[in-house]
C-alpha cells in the first residue's frame, strides 16, 4: 500500500508539474469572467424567468444564480476539451516519449501502471470540476453577494429557488455529481490513450465521440433513445437543483455512467495488457 | 542467469524472431549482434516483458518474465537506444520516479550511483537541458539503482561522440569488473563490441546464427570479419 501511495504521488507529480495541465484552469477563469459580464448585461432574461415563477428578482438574483449559469454553460462544453487533452495524453504520451518502455523495464505490472494513471487522470478531472464550481461561486458571490437564489435551464426542464442553506447543500451534491460525470469523459479519453495511437489522436477521437453524442442527443429523431446518450446522463448533475430531486432519474443516469466507465476502462486495460511496446 | 527458450515473435506477416534459444550465464559480458531489423530489440523487448512472445519464454534467474514479472525483473536494469525522461523534471526526480516502480532506494545509494555516472553537479537541473551523453549516463544511473544483477543495454553508445563512447565502454568494463554484473549489450557497432565482449550472439532476419566465444570459433579474425563470414556463410 505504501509503495502504491509513493507511486501515485509521483504520478501526480508528473501530471501536475506540466504547464499544459493548468491550461484548463486558466481558460475557465477567463470564460467565467466573460460570462459574468454577459449575465450582468442581460439581467432582463432572468427577470422574466423569475417573474414566470412568481419570484422577486431583487431577492433571488444572487451570486449562486450567476454561478449556476457559468457552470452550466462551461463545465462540459469547455471542460471536455481539457479532460480529453489531459486524460487522452496520460498513457500514450508516455508511450510516444519512450518513458513507458523505461517504466515497463521495472518490476511493476501493467495493470498497476494503468491504475496509477487512471487515478491521476481522475484526480485531474475532479480538481477541474471542483475548480469550476468554486471559482464560479466565488465570482458570482463577489459580483452579486450570497443570498437565496434561483436556477433555471429550459433545455433540462429545470427551475428551482433555494435559501442559502439548502442551496449550498444542493451545490455540494451537484458538484459531487459533476465530478462523477466528468470521470466518464476521462474514462473515454483514457481508453483511447491506452490504444496504439498518437496523443493528439486520442484527444481528437474522444472529442469527436463526445460532440457527436451531443449532436445526436439534440436531434428530435432520437428522442426515444435519448436516455442512452453519454451527454444526456452526464448532464444530470444539474437535476440536484430541482426543487424535488428526481432520485430515480439521477440514480438511473449514475448507473449508466458507471457502466460506461467500467466498459471504457476494461477495454483500455485489456488492450494495454496485450500490446507490444517497441521503439 | 538469462535463458531464452524457443522464443518466437511475428509482427503481421514478418517474422521478427524465430525459435530463438539462448543461455547467458551469470557474470557474462555478452553481446547481441545483427543488422537493423535482425530482431535484437524485439528479443530485448521480450526479455523485459515489453513485447509478448507468440511462443516460448524468457527466464531470468529462474523466473518467467511473463508470469512472474516482478520477481524476474527485480534484479534487472536496462537502458535503451534513445533514453527517455521527463524533460521538465530534474535528473534526480526522474531517478526517484523510475526507482519508485521497484525496490526502495536510499538517498545515499542514489547519490553514490549519481557519482559513479558523474552527474553530481547537474543532477538537479531539468533533463531537457542535458546533452545526449548526459541522458545516457542518467539512463545508466536509473538502470543501476535497483542494484541489478543483470544489465541489459540496448545500443548504449548510439549517438555518443568519441569521448562519450570511450566513457561508456570504460563504465561497462568497470561495472562488470567491480559489481560482477551479467551484462547483455545489444549493438551493431562491431568495433566497440570487440573491445568489450568475449561472447556474442549473432542474429539475422530473426534467426540466431551463432552464439558463444567468437575468438575461439575463429582465432585469427576480427569480430567484423567473423560476423561477415557467419552472415555470408548462411547466405551462401
Amino acid at each position: 500500500m505504501k509503495t502504491f501511495a509513493i507511486q501515485f504521488y509521483y504520478e501526480l507529480l508528473k501530471l501536475f508539474a506540466r504547464k499544459r495541465t493548468y491550461m484548463g484552469f486558466i481558460a475557465f477563469i477567463a470564460i467565467e469572467l466573460v460570462i459574468l459580464l454577459g449575465v450582468n448585461m442581460h439581467k432582463r432574461m432572468f427577470l422574466s424567468s423569475m417573474e414566470d415563477y412568481g419570484l422577486d428578482f431583487s431577492h433571488y438574483f444572487s451570486g449562486p444564480t450567476v454561478a449556476f449559469q457559468m457552470i452550466n454553460y462551461t463545465a462540459f462544453s469547455l471542460g471536455s476539451l481539457y479532460l480529453a487533452l489531459v486524460c487522452g495524453d496520460i498513457v500514450c504520451k508516455e508511450v510516444e516519449d519512450g518513458t513507458m518502455r523505461m517504466i515497463l523495464s521495472r518490476p511493476v505490472g501493467r495493470l498497476r501502471i494503468l491504475a496509477l494513471k487512471f487515478l491521476a487522470g481522475a484526480v485531474y478531472s475532479w480538481s477541474l470540476a471542483l475548480f469550476i464550481v468554486l471559482t464560479s461561486l466565488a465570482f458570482g458571490v463577489l459580483d452579486r453577494g450570497l443570498g437565496p437564489f434561483f436556477v433555471v435551464d429550459p433545455f433540462q426542464k429545470l427551475a428551482g429557488a433555494f435559501t442559502v442553506g439548502v442551496g449550498l447543500d444542493r451545490y455540494v451534491m451537484a458538484t459531487s455529481a459533476l465530478c462523477f460525470s466528468m470521470t466518464t469523459l476521462s474514462c473515454l479519453a483514457f481508453m483511447f490513450s491506452c490504444f496504439n495511437m498518437k496523443p493528439a489522436s486520442a484527444t481528437i477521437v474522444t472529442l469527436s465521440i463526445y460532440f457527436a453524442d451531443i449532436i445526436l442527443y439534440k436531434i428530435p429523431f432520437f428522442e426515444d433513445i435519448k436516455g442512452y446518450f453519454l451527454s444526456a446522463n452526464m448532464n444530470k448533475w444539474s437535476q440536484f437543483f430541482q426543487t424535488d430531486i428526481p432520485w430515480n432519474v439521477v440514480g438511473r443516469s449514475a448507473a449508466y455512467l458507471v457502466a460506461f466507465d467500467i466498459a471504457f476502462l476494461a477495454i483500455g486495460a485489456i488492450y494495454f495488457a496485450r500490446r507490444d511496446f517497441k521503439s | 542467469m538469462i535463458r531464452l527458450e524457443n522464443l518466437q515473435k511475428r509482427f503481421g506477416r514478418r517474422m521478427a524472431v524465430e525459435n530463438l534459444s539462448l543461455e547467458i550465464p551469470a557474470g557474462a559480458l555478452y553481446a547481441l549482434l545483427g543488422h537493423n531489423g535482425a530482431g535484437k530489440s524485439t528479443t530485448i523487448g521480450m526479455m523485459l516483458g515489453q513485447v509478448i512472445p507468440d511462443q516460448g519464454r524468457v527466464l531470468i534467474d529462474g523466473h518467467d518474465v511473463r508470469h512472474e514479472r516482478a520477481k524476474a525483473l527485480d534484479q534487472v536494469g536496462a537502458i535503451f537506444e534513445t533514453p527517455s525522461f521527463y524533460g521538465y523534471l530534474s535528473g534526480r526526480r526522474n531517478l526517484e520516479i523510475f526507482c519508485s516502480y521497484g525496490r526502495p532506494v536510499a538517498r545515499e545509494e542514489m547519490d553514490r550511483i549519481i557519482d559513479i555516472v558523474r552527474l553530481g553537479p547537474r543532477i538537479n537541473d531539468p533533463v531537457r537541458v542535458y546533452s545526449h551523453g548526459m541522458r545516457q549516463r542518467l539512463a545508466l544511473a536509473q538502470a543501476l539503482l535497483p542494484r541489478p544483477r543483470v544489465l541489459i543495454l540496448d545500443e548504449p553508445s548510439e549517438g555518443l561522440d568519441p569521448e562519450g563512447i570511450y566513457e561508456m565502454r570504460e563504465m561497462i568494463r568497470r561495472l562488470h569488473r567491480e559489481f560482477q554484473l551479467t551484462i547483455l549489450i545489444c549493438s551493431h557497432l562491431l568495433a566497440e563490441v570487440e573491445q568489450i565482449c568475449p561472447d556474442v550472439a549473432i542474429m539475422r532476419n530473426g534467426r540466431l546464427l551463432f552464439h558463444g566465444d567468437w575468438r575461439k570459433a575463429d582465432p585469427g579474425a576480427t569480430l567484423e570479419e567473423f560476423y561477415m563470414q557467419t552472415v555470408k556463410g548462411i547466405e551462401a
